[in-house]
């Protein structure tokens, strides 16, 4: 399985949103749109605070999502990210998570990627134990999430694996393999997929693809056969 | 003298016309649905139930605040029959389509009085 025939099989998927609220949140129909996703906006008076989208698969209902939630996704993703509070102890949050899961998006940022990715670190951090594998494209983007790291292998029983290009010497961090890629497979990918010690509940996966206009296309899952798969393709490109 | 503050000028609803519009508005449900017409005139009890579910877990920041299909069983056995019953709506129970019904101008300002008050005590205050 390669990552582009793995995000093939969801694009058929028929997802439909709907955002309800005052004339001011027609944008957020708009922003939806562009990520591939067939959005409508019904104008009532909710006031902003309640303003809502409710997320249709195969034409059935699926979920309501507070619209602050969508909003802070799509335009401001990593706020509140990084700081000391937990970032996915915001149920607005993990809602929509929950909601646009296994839903394919066009037009991902890097800055959507990083708040997805360090949700799932959060939460691999709370497990404390499995197996982490992650792909920042090339070994070097990984400088950045190197404190990060740290603190995820030093403070758990976490196996981490890195994947990336080989462009960068990374340093020996006890708790953390690093896999220098020459195979091209994973050169265009974002990827972090999570086993959680075999507990279906908490298993996680996140996979992207750099398209040739620049965003990423990809999606996140929490469907357990689906994060097994994505790490045995993992493994199977450093074999 | 603040003209919020005048009593709301209703000639020609009588008291009984009266109770049977407030009851009809007692239930939240039925307010939002009234809401949603005045601004698209006519919506399928599918439509209408993603309305009442969403807008109620956004209110309540529950997220099980309430079930799809409790909500649209309620919707076409109870709340839209009565808004039909008052002459608020038309309820066509076969096509499962509501319409909002033609309302004099004494009615339709009791009635929005009302969705107002709703939507700026639950909805715009922090």
């Amino acid at each position: 399985m390669t990552v582009r025939t793995l995000l093939r099989r969801f694009e058929d998927s028929d997802v439909e949103i709907t955002v309800y609220g005052p004339p001011a949140t027609k944008t957020v129909g708009e922003r939806l749109a562009t990520q591939g996703i067939d959005a409508t906006w019904q104008k009532l008076p909710t006031g902003h605070r309640n303003a809502f989208a409710v997320i249709r698969r195969d034409g059935v209902f699926a979920e309501a999502v507070p619209l602050t939630a969508l909003q802070a996704f799509l335009c401001d993703p990593t706020a509140g990210i990084g700081d000391s509070e937990a970032p996915d102890s915001d149920p607005g949050r993990q809602l929509l998570r929950s909601a646009l899961a296994n839903t394919l998006l066009a037009s991902l940022t890097p800055a959507q990627l990083l708040a997805t990715s360090h949700e799932f670190e959060d939460r691999a951090y709370r497990v404390g134990e499995g197996t982490l594998r992650v792909s920042f494209q090339s070994l070097s983007i990984f400088r950045s999430q190197r404190a990060r790291y740290q603190t995820l292998a030093s403070d758990t029983e976490l196996d981490i694996h890195v994947y990336g290009r080989d462009d960068w010497e990374p340093p020996a961090i006890p708790g953390i393999s690093f896999h220098p890629l020459t195979d091209t497979a994973l050169e265009q990918v974002w990827l972090l997929a999570f086993d959680a010690a075999g507990d279906d509940q908490n298993k996680c996966a996140l996979v992207a693809e750099e398209t040739e206009d620049g965003p990423f296309r990809g999606l996140w899952t929490y469907n357990p056969r689906l994060v097994d798969e994505i790490m045995t393709a993992v493994v199977a490109v450093d074999e | 003298m603040d003209q919020h503050e005048q009593p709301v000028e209703t000639p020609g609803l009588s008291s009984k016309r009266l109770d049977t519009l407030l009851r009809t508005l007692a239930a939240e449900p039925r307010r939002m649905i009234y809401t949603y017409l005045t601004e698209h005139d006519s919506a399928s009890i599918a439509e209408l139930t993603d309305v009442v579910v969403g807008w109620s877990s956004a209110r309540a920041r529950d997220t099980d605040a309430c079930n799809w299909d409790d909500t649209r069983t309620s919707l076409h056995h109870r709340h839209l029959p009565v808004l039909d019953d008052a002459g608020v709506i038309s309820y066509d129970a076969a096509q499962r389509t509501a319409t909002l019904a033609s309302l004099s101008p004494s009615t339709a300002e009791v009635l929005a009085t009302i969705t107002d008050l709703d939507t700026a005590e639950t909805d715009h205050e922090d």
